[in-house]
């Protein structure tokens, strides 16, 4: 099955970083689901226009931690094993978070400030 | 077969007093795609020369496979200059026939289905082609070999970017593990993501050669701004 | 590889002459016409011109065009005697010396064998043309003559002379020998000429003049090699020795050949420069 996604890579960090953090992305956001087919190796490079030997690394990389599994004759596979997923979504909202706070302590807020205005926002919304 | 599929020891290639190639040595491996980077006058068109045999080397040697350039390593090695070189005279149909007929390792297939896709009529002879579909013909002809080295000076040189794109991609799903494909190229931004290694050269003399993640991870830039920096004027 | 170079030399040249063949037979034909059509008789065509101008314009017409069928046939078939010559050497430069070089010395063969290809198929390509001339001239006497010129020649081939000469062993031997003899030469005078195009096409600038000139220098150096032979026997051409100067002939184009060949090969593999 071949999976059309859409991936964008910015210039300064290695690719095959890149590519493990939008498929991370793409689970995420629903775009590939539990238990999908991954395309081979060779049509996710052509597709995302890079090289295969770092495509095959991403992968690689990915079955390590298990959010993608292979079986030797039909494929790569995204797993199904939600706790997992779960655990991965928890780490990339820890990531995002920590960005968010530090673009904030840029501006000048610090983190006790920044649930402050959280929470302001929230009520301002309820209103 | 060698572990390293190209060799350079000690090349160099002069012209009259002039330098194209000074001492140098490269070690190419197997299942790479690798960029050739460097200004205009630098040495890489010489090297590739020297590669497949269009040019003799003054001293030194370069192995392809672990053996001196010529009929041997003409079998295994698939080149793509970087203007229109074939016989205008001839039909593409005539052109696959020719290359079928002399190189072993070419799948006339995989060329007429590239032929399709790209709407181009295989009947057509080459000189009422266009620049652009010239190109691309020679390209599906150099691609539609099962090469263990593949030598390409300037692919993306003077083509539109879809044109780029339907190159880079035939690069990619051409690849093969026994196989290395080296690009020569000033456009380091258009190709840098399916390139494995960079080699940059600089005056005939091999400046860098280090994989793409390696650098961007250390240096924090992409291989164009490394570029930039190293080749400043 | 070597008969795959040569099939594909074939392919590339036989257009060319083939359109060359067939103008010449077209012209022959048009030639043998006018010759028919003015003379009727089997008189000579010339002699009969004043006698027509007189008669009006019509025939005027027809025998100005009658010259000029009749000069077209002499230049086509000079033409076709030199054409390979001239083809010849643009073939060597446009296919091994310029663009179409990166393909050809790319392809899995040695420099040697290009050359051989173009050698073997030019050398071809000659002795049909010589074949075609002659072909030509028949062509031309026997349709503007009629049957007369067929009644001759058989009666020629039958006269005593020209059977004794037939029958004879001697006469095959030697015209073998001759045979081989052409042979020796046309290949000799291609790599000749490809030689002078591989060393003059190995510099960046007036290449076209140094070509001429190194074909200058190897034609020198190629009489010098023979001039020997001529001074040490110098009855080599009276009939009872004529087998040993065609055989001298031989060993001296083989011998200056092959080292024409190795020059070539030599400035192909490490001097060549193409732009």
């Amino acid at each position: 099955m071949f999976l059309k996604m859409a991936w964008s890579f910015s210039d300064d960090r290695p690719i095959y970083s890149q590519i493990i953090e939008q498929i991370k992305q793409f689970i995420v956001s629903g775009e590939i689901k539990p238990g999908d087919k991954l395309a081979s190796v060779r049509d996710m490079a052509s597709e995302a226009g890079v090289n295969p030997n770092t495509m095959q690394r991403a992968l690689s990389e990915l079955e390590r931690t298990g959010l993608i599994y292979s079986q030797r004759t039909s494929g790569r596979y995204i797993t199904q094993k939600e706790e997992l997923i779960q655990d991965m979504k928890n780490e990339l909202a820890n990531e995002k978070i920590n960005m968010f706070l530090q673009s904030m302590q840029q501006i000048g807020y610090s983190k006790e400030q920044v649930a402050d205005l959280i929470k302001n926002y929230k009520e301002a919304e309820n209103k | 077969m060698s572990e390293l599929v190209l060799e350079c020891k000690g090349l160099t290639k002069k012209f009259g007093r002039k330098t194209a190639l000074d001492n140098i040595d490269l070690k190419l491996g197997r299942g790479k795609i690798i960029g050739l980077l460097g200004p205009n006058g630098s040495g890489k068109t010489t090297l590739i020369k020297t590669a497949n045999g269009l040019l003799a080397p003054t001293g030194g040697k370069v192995l392809i496979n672990d053996k001196i350039p010529g009929r041997e390593t003409k079998k295994i090695v698939s080149y793509l200059p970087d203007q229109t070189y074939l016989p205008q005279w001839m039909k593409i149909d005539g052109l696959i026939e020719m290359f079928s007929d002399f190189y072993a390792d070419f799948q006339p297939q995989t060329a007429y289905e590239m032929i399709k896709s790209l709407n181009i009529n295989p009947s057509e002879v080459l000189k009422t082609l266009s620049k652009g579909t010239k190109e691309k013909v020679q390209l599906i002809l150099v691609m539609s070999r099962r090469a263990q080295l593949y030598l390409l000076d300037e692919p993306i040189g003077g083509v539109d970017p879809a044109t780029r794109d339907y190159i880079l991609d035939s690069i990619i799903k051409n690849y093969s593990e026994n196989a290395t494909v080296l690009i020569s190229t000033h456009l380091i931004n258009d190709i840098e993501k399916i390139l494995d290694e960079v080699v940059f050269i600089k005056n005939g003399s091999i400046m860098l050669h280090n994989s793409v993640d390696d650098l961007r991870e250390s240096e924090g830039k992409s291989v164009d701004a490394i570029f930039r920096e190293v080749f400043k004027c | 590889m070597l008969k795959k170079l040569i099939k594909h030399e074939i392919k590339a040249t036989s257009r060319f002459m083939f359109v060359l063949f067939a103008t010449l037979l077209a012209i022959s034909v048009m030639m043998a016409a006018v010759m028919r059509f003015n003379t009727g008789s089997g008189d000579l065509y010339l002699s009969s011109v004043a006698g027509r101008l007189s008669i009006g314009h019509y025939n005027v017409f027809w025998e100005i065009l009658s010259v000029f069928i009749i000069l077209a046939y002499a230049t086509v078939n000079i033409a076709a005697g030199c054409a390979m010559f001239f083809y010849a050497i643009n073939r060597f430069r446009k296919n091994l010396l310029e663009k179409e070089g990166y393909l050809m010395h790319t392809l899995p063969v040695s420099a040697g064998e290009n050359i051989s290809a173009k050698t073997i198929v030019s050398v071809m390509w000659t002795i049909i043309s010589i074949i075609a001339i002659i072909i030509s001239v028949v062509i031309v006497c026997a349709i503007s003559v009629g049957k007369p010129f067929f009644t001759n020649l058989h009666n020629f081939l039958l006269s005593n002379g020209v059977q004794t000469m037939l029958n004879s062993g001697k006469f095959w031997i030697i015209a073998f020998e001759f045979l081989i003899c052409i042979l020796a030469e046309l290949m000799n005078g291609y790599l000749h000429i490809y030689a002078s195009m591989a060393v003059g096409y190995s510099i960046n600038k007036r290449r076209a003049a140094a070509s001429i000139a190194v074909f200058i220098l190897l034609s020198v150096i190629s009489f010098a090699v023979s001039a020997p032979f001529v001074y040490l026997f110098p009855n080599m051409f009276s009939n009872d020795h004529i087998h040993f100067a065609i055989w001298c002939e031989i060993i001296l184009d083989l011998l200056t050949g092959i080292g024409f060949y190795f020059i070539t090969a030599y400035f192909l593999n490490k001097r060549l420069n193409l732009q």
